[in-house]
């Protein structure tokens, strides 16, 4: 894209600078200019396996259980040290994947190959779709993920400047507060740290302590110079393992033809607009609580079709998907209640006009065609083009977490911690007339309600050498659930080894009523992950 | 009379003249003299410095020695250092007419110094009134700023040794009676102390531990804890106190021997006052940890690697003194996962060298050693004791968790440049500690 080269070529200015200087003074580490350098991070494998036989386009008639669906080598590094007086820290990733035998056929079927309507013909048995690149996806090169100086300003003031990550509100798996960063949800969907999908961003952090107050104030300025890949929750519609069953070897937000590529130069969602957020914290006798307002990129994007364009056409031909900058406001609090032990936290979010899509009659439902056995309706697929409709939404979680001593059941050497978490996303103005879509480039109407609710157990033996995690949810609104048990062996300081399976459960109906968990049908992997600390 | 028995009552007589005098004359050992399982059995008609050895060295101390290989060097009494500045206090605040218990055995009343400057030993809160002292007066509770910014925890099986150590730094701030300051009490919120306790080394587990907010009232600890793989600060229980050290052996009221109010406690009982043999660390300048030292040995000087479980006292290093000690039983409440415990307070510093943890059946569980060092600070003008080592081992699993502690970088006491505010949760977000400006 035309503009991607000097964003780069901006945001790696800025990098680039504190990098050099700290590889500079890293080989001279007898300067007395860098002090208490310290390198640490890891080196890791993780191979995941499909433990279901996925549809990877609507012809596929091949059986892929047991294939090996990732095989990927990370390696990062965290540097910190002190450069004149001024602390920095310097996280970088490499990540390379090799190409397994099931993601060559994804990129053979199209994965990746930024032509989908090639992939489309395909399916009609015209010719082959043209071969696509997973690795463009996937891997990363050497990338500073983080790079920032921390300075002591004032007495009560420390910055934080350079690129980095910010955390809001409590809830955890989903986004109601923590919306500030985008994650990459295309190579391990949310099944990763979430520190580890992040994208981060380059930030002025300033957080001030008011002791006649005895709360902080945190202002965040983002001012616009960051790589566009590095804006938005990027999810798996390229193709790919974590792409929708059958849909694997399908490019939309690739293909510049009939698909909808990203598009960051929107008036809605500039990637050079400059964004931020506001933040107070303190505490209200034994509660904490923050107050925030962020005024930036909604994390899920929206599709902006020519067909009923969003303030402005798009610049493909047919579509584009944006993330609109949107203001939320939002309290978060928690505390603690000895009756029963129990820590809780909420959230409430509103974003007020927040975009959506609308648009339930899938577009290529119009084409009621069959060659050999594709149907275009069975993609279910480039719904929500009928447009972009703002409405009034409130997103609030409650959750609820303590210990519950299994030790003499369950054999563990400490008592476990126990979590629920239930989380709501209501339009307030809702009208069912607003034909809005669940997701983007969906078919499925949302709801007024969309409700959530995630448990997890923790179990830990041979003095925590060994964690066990049972981790759920369950969708109310729409059904579906998920399973994700684990076991992690953490022997001595340097290795850890994690096992776990990725179980989903949709509630089961066609693709045309396909919501968050149906996105997931047929995706089960078990995941083997080994990582060597340093 | 025969003459045959003239003799035998003669040669008795003999006998008895012959024994008499060492029977009453028992053995006094000199200082020096290491007690193994080898003469232990031997030994327990001896004394040392007059007192009988056998009732200098309780039960489950003779129970280690004589099956768990621990090896104490007798070395004799020497008084410690007074730290002045706390009684001054509390003839200042008049302490016996101001502080009380209430009936949850809380401290009421109290602004600085050694709470319970005189205590009735005959009246049933005298163990409660001891462990207030130990805990807000005791020469390891003293510090304006307890400034630990590099300790190691070193885990060790009774089998095979050392697994890994990791590195952990604990920074504690007194918020009220503080005795090095001008103002007692600093800010308005109650806060008794802010407590940062938390992992820096290896990567995994860096900032994982907890900041803890202690009220000087009855209200429940505020706590937190920061979950690195979600860049989140979490809140967590109130009763964290109770809770493992992850990873660990230790309980977050292990350290140093007792580290939480003891109103958390359920009841405190004086069972007696003797002179136990207590391990002293007596020489300030070898420090218990040696972390650029290559080997074990070295590293770690002031364990017993030479044989299992590797990780008593040395005894070249750790010595025990007759020392006047208090003997205190303390019941934690019922969710507790402790039966009871046993603390050997040293009475003339308010230090907890010893102690005994039991299950609920009443089994020996855990034994903890928290040997005591003369620390100075010359600026000040003060020198305390203060635990530069300690051994908490599980005797039911065989498994240890050592802290040694090495010469710090900063001063460990009353560290200028650092104030209240910034102890805080942040710094578990970024995993290293808190430095002097």
């Amino acid at each position: 894209m035309k503009y991607r080269k000097n964003s780069m070529a901006k945001s790696r200015i800025v990098l680039f600078l504190p990098a050099v200087l700290c590889a500079f003074f890293a080989q001279n580490t007898q300067s007395a200019i860098v002090e208490d350098l310290s390198v640490s991070g890891y080196i890791r494998e993780g191979v995941s396996m499909n433990l279901a036989d996925p549809r990877i386009s609507p012809t596929d008639t091949k059986d892929d259980k047991y294939e090996v669906s990732m095989a990927r080598t990370s390696v990062r590094a965290d540097v910190t040290g002190k450069l004149m007086d001024v602390n920095f820290t310097v996280v970088g990733r490499a990540s390379r994947e090799m190409m397994t035998d099931y993601l060559s056929r994804l990129e053979e079927g199209g994965a990746g190959n930024k032509a989908m309507l090639s992939t489309i013909i395909s399916e009609f048995g015209l010719g082959s779709p043209r071969e696509g690149d997973l690795g463009e996806l996937y891997n990363e090169d050497a990338e500073i993920r983080e790079a920032y100086f921390d300075i002591q300003a004032l007495k009560n003031t420390k910055l934080r400047i350079g690129k980095q990550i910010v955390t809001f509100g409590e809830t955890d798996f989903f986004q109601a507060l923590d919306v500030f960063h985008g994650m990459d949800m295309r190579w391990r969907t949310f099944l990763e740290e979430p520190e580890e999908l992040y994208q981060p961003l380059i930030l002025f952090n300033s957080e001030t302590y008011l002791p006649s107050f005895d709360g902080t104030v945190q202002v965040v300025l983002r001012p616009g110079l960051d790589d566009e890949d590095n804006i938005g929750t990027r999810i798996g519609l390229n193709g790919g393992r974590w792409a929708p069953n059958g849909l694997k070897t399908f490019d939309v937000f690739g293909s510049e033809t009939i698909g909808a590529p990203y598009n960051l130069d929107h008036p809605e969602g500039d990637k050079d607009d400059l964004t931020g957020a506001l933040r107070w914290s303190s505490m209200l006798g034994s509660v904490n609580y923050q107050l925030m307002w962020l005024h930036q990129f909604q994390t899920d994007p929206v599709i902006n079709s020519v067909f009923a364009p969003y303030k402005q056409r798009p610049e493909s031909p047919v579509a584009e998907a944006i993330f609109p900058i949107v203001d939320t406001f939002g309290i978060a609090a928690n505390g603690y209640l000895t009756f029963g032990d129990l820590v809780w936290a909420t959230e409430i979010a509103y974003t007020p006009d927040k975009p959506y899509n609308s648009g339930s009659s899938p577009l290529l439902n119009v084409l009621d065609l069959s060659i050999n056995s594709f149907q275009p309706r069975d993609l279910y697929l480039l719904g929500g083009y009928n447009g972009v409709i703002e409405k009034d939404t409130l997103r609030t979680m409650i959750r609820g977490e303590s210990t519950v001593d299994l030790q003499k059941y369950l054999f563990t050497n400490r008592p476990s911690l126990w979590s629920i978490q239930l989380f709501d996303t209501w339009i307030t103005d809702f009208n069912e007339s607003d034909d809005i879509v669940d997701l983007p480039a969906y078919a499925a109407t949302k709801k007024e309600h969309s409700t959530l609710i995630t448990a997890g157990l923790f179990l830990n033996y041979n003095l925590d050498r060994i964690n066990v995690g049972l981790a759920g949810g369950y969708d109310i609104t729409y059904g579906g659930h998920f399973l994700l048990p684990s076991v992690t062996f953490a022997y001595g300081d340097n290795w850890r080894i994690k096992v776990e399976a990725d179980l989903f459960y949709p509630n089961g109906v066609e693709l045309d009523d396909t919501h968050q968990f149906g996105t997931l049908q047929d995706s089960d992997q078990l995941y083997v992950r080994a990582t060597y600390q340093y | 009379m025969s003459y045959l028995k003239v003799l035998r009552i003669f040669h008795a007589l003999i006998l008895a003249l012959l024994i008499f005098p060492l029977v009453l004359v028992a053995q006094e050992l000199n200082p020096g003299v290491i007690i193994d399982k080898s003469n232990l059995a031997s030994l327990t008609d001896a004394t040392f410095e007059g007192v009988p050895i056998k009732d200098m060295i309780p039960e489950k101390t003779q129970w280690l020695i004589e099956n768990q290989n621990l090896r104490i060097k007798l070395a004799a009494s020497t008084p410690m250092p007074k730290v002045s500045r706390t009684w001054e206090l509390a003839k200042k605040y008049d302490n016996i007419n101001t502080v009380s218990l209430n009936k949850n055995g809380h401290m009421i009343g109290w602004t600085a110094g050694m709470p319970f400057p005189k205590i009735d030993f005959t009246a049933p809160d005298a163990a409660s009134k001891l462990m207030w002292n130990f805990y807000v007066g005791g020469d390891a509770s003293s510090f304006d700023f307890l400034n630990l910014e590099k300790f190691a925890f070193v885990f060790i099986d009774g089998k095979s040794g050392i697994e890994r150590q990791q590195i952990w730094a604990l920074q504690y701030y007194k918020m009220w009676g503080r005795a090095w300051s001008e103002e007692p009490i600093l800010g308005n919120n109650k806060l008794l102390n802010r407590k940062l306790l938390f992992a820096t080394y290896p990567d995994d587990v860096r900032g994982v531990g907890t900041f803890v907010n202690e009220y000087v009232d009855e209200r429940p600890d505020e706590a937190w804890a920061y979950i690195r793989s979600f860049r989140r600060i979490r809140r967590i229980s109130g009763n964290s106190w109770s809770e493992p050290i992850p990873g660990t052996d230790l309980l977050q009221e292990d350290d140093i021997g007792f580290q939480t109010k003891p109103s958390n406690y359920k009841s405190w009982k004086l069972l007696e006052t003797k002179k136990i043999l207590l391990p002293i660390h007596p020489d300030m300048s070898l420090w218990t940890w040696v972390p650029e030292a290559g080997a074990e040995k070295t590293q770690y000087p002031a364990m017993d690697l030479s044989v299992a479980p590797y990780w008593h006292p040395n005894p070249d290093f750790v010595v025990w003194q007759p020392r006047e000690t208090y003997v205190i039983e303390g019941t934690p409440p019922s969710y507790h996962p402790y039966g009871r415990r046993i603390i050997y307070m040293d009475a003339a510093t308010h230090t907890i060298p010893m102690g005994e943890i039991y299950d609920k059946k009443g089994d020996y569980w855990k034994g903890s050693m928290h040997p005591v060092m003369v620390y100075s600070d010359p600026d000040a003008g003060v020198s305390l004791a203060f635990p530069a080592l300690g051994v908490v081992a599980d005797y039911k699993r065989m498994h240890a968790t050592n802290y040694v502690t090495g010469k710090p970088v900063n001063k460990m006491m009353n560290t200028p440049g650092i104030n209240g505010d910034d102890i805080n949760v942040e710094v578990l977000r970024k995993g290293e500690p808190v430095q002097p400006r």
